[in-house]
């Protein structure tokens, strides 16, 4: 039975983040690395889109979870010149830092998963349609689209 | 896969959205039905013809709820008949044709918007849409609703009397929609149809005759005048439909099975609701073998297309969805923009989870998706 908490009071261990990652995505394969944890397995965000494989590594020591698209291979829509809501080295950007929107006290499985299936979602509705329709925050250009409201 | 859903296609959560998007607007509809009430009322009750006491009907797409927008400056074209119970039986199909159109043209409403066509009075409205009048006489050989409707042109130019069954054409159309209730019932134990979804709506014969229509608008576009017309591409889907109660199954069926057929060469289609005599609803295939030997090829290439696309997913299949049904007016793009509405809706209203497969939906069973913000370097 999965819990109904998306967060405890504490850091949760990395046995209990592998824990419930293996009950909302039991089919993704958890691997240790040096110093974490990272999970690869398939995504579909609805039944009309690919399947994605994905992986995320978290290293509590070092930094938040980080989300990664292996296939099939993000590009950049004809006609633009980037991905929206990426990272440097294509990684998309799942929340906003600094508003708690994700702290160690957090489910991975229940925030960075659920999130990146989201933006693997709108990533290809913005092929489809040529425009951003998932909301988010750019803060290099300041422009704020339509943001959804942050607990 | 989720077991619970294993009769919905995946691919109808797209194509009934752009099905949705074919249907005229209310709007247009409310102006067109305004239209056909007002010249339909002045007919039977204060004109010239009044005295023959004319039953006013819909005709054609409209009555059978299978009409869709037509593409670019086209016009959205309404039928309506106009049956006459007690017309002399020896007044020839020319005669009949024009008393309906002078008297039309007498009333200043309709006398610079009417034009006399080779089997209606057509009165072009500045609205998107023109009104197609069809005269009609009862068929005495038929005790039930067949009617003639007469042909100006044909015979030589002295014109001649076809046989036709507006009625009886949609009751068995309307029949043939409707699917078993042991096989709905079977289907219902399967499903649990995802919250906000557009199904069933429309029963999926008349959604594949949507597509249908839309397919041989775009494929024609340049050729317009070789193109199947509805009536065909109606009857031939009915005929050949299953009682398959999703969108996808059924246009499987109705074009491979379409399409076995026109690899026996030349065939007629006849309106299955006339007898004594038989409509030949396909006349433009007789008159012209070309055109059946076009739309054999088109159709092959079309049931092709449809098979490869049943599994296609993601970018593909939005790109093999624009060939087949063409996006100049924007119609596939706009069916995504939908169904993104309803899964971003869902989200704000955090009401939005997914399964363990990431599919992401309101039926619940998996985590739910916690609001967050997109963010970029």
């Amino acid at each position: 039975m999965v819990t109904k908490y998306f967060k405890t009071k504490r850091k949760l261990t990395l046995a209990e983040q592998r824990y419930f990652m293996s009950e909302v995505v039991p089919e993704f394969k958890c691997d240790k690395i040096s110093g974490g944890l990272s999970w690869t397995g398939y995504l579909q965000p609805a039944p009309i889109s690919f399947n994605y494989k994905v992986k995320i590594v978290y290293r509590p020591e070092s930094y938040s979870p980080k989300a990664y698209v292996l296939e099939p291979k993000l590009f950049i829509r004809e006609g633009e010149t980037s991905i929206p809501h990426v990272y440097s080295g294509q990684r998309p950007c799942l929340y906003l830092p600094g508003t708690r929107e994700w702290s160690p006290l957090m489910y991975i499985s229940k925030t960075i998963v659920p999130w990146l299936s989201l933006w693997l979602f709108y990533y290809e509705m913005w092929h489809i349609t040529g425009e951003w329709l998932g909301g988010g925050v750019h803060p290099t250009t300041n422009k704020e689209e339509d943001t959804l409201e942050i607990e | 896969m989720n077991q619970t859903r294993a009769t919905i296609h995946p691919i109808d959560y797209i194509l009934e959205r752009l099905c949705i998007n074919l249907q005229i607007s209310d709007s247009l509809y409310g102006s067109a039905e305004e239209s056909y009430k007002a010249v339909g009322n002045w007919l039977a009750e204060k004109s010239d013809l009044a005295a023959n006491k004319p039953a006013i009907y819909p005709q054609g797409s409209l009555k059978i709820g299978t009409t869709i927008k037509p593409i670019g400056n086209e016009e959205y074209d309404l039928d309506m008949i106009c049956e006459f119970g007690n017309v002399n039986s020896m007044i020839n199909p020319k005669e009949l044709l024009n008393a309906v159109y002078q008297t039309i043209k007498s009333n200043s409403n309709y006398s610079d918007i009417a034009e006399l066509k080779k089997r209606c009075v057509r009165i072009n409205y500045k609205r998107q849409f023109h009104l197609d009048i069809v005269p009609a006489m009862p068929n005495t050989n038929d005790t039930g609703t067949c009617i003639f409707i007469p042909d100006k042109q044909e015979n030589g130019g002295v014109g001649v009397w076809i046989p036709t069954n507006p009625k009886g054409y949609a009751n068995w159309f309307e029949e043939r929609c409707k699917i078993p209730r042991d096989i709905l019932n079977k289907a219902a134990k399967l499903e649990h149809l995802p919250e906000n979804e557009p199904f069933y709506d429309k029963p999926p014969l008349k959604r594949v005759v949507q597509l249908l229509k839309r397919w041989r608008n775009n494929v024609y576009k340049d050729i317009i005048e070789q193109a199947p017309v509805s009536i065909v591409l109606t009857t031939l889907a009915a005929e050949h439909y299953k009682n398959e109660i999703n969108l996808s199954d059924a246009m499987t069926t109705i074009l491979n099975s379409i399409n076995e057929r026109n690899k026996n060469g030349y065939y007629e289609v006849n309106n299955p609701t006339t007898s004594s005599p038989m409509e030949l609803l396909s006349e433009k295939w007789k008159k012209n073998p070309e055109c059946f030997n076009h739309f054999v090829i088109a159709f092959g290439s079309l049931t092709r297309m449809w098979n490869e696309l049943k599994n296609d997913r993601g970018t593909v299949l939005e790109n093999r969805l624009t060939l087949m049904f063409g996006n100049t007016d924007g119609l596939v793009k706009k069916a995504y923009m939908d169904y993104n509405n309803t899964i971003t809706e869902m989200r704000k209203s955090e009401s939005l989870s997914m399964s363990k497969s990431g599919i992401l939906s309101t039926l619940g069973g998996g985590v739910k998706v916690r609001p967050n913000t997109f963010h970029g370097d």
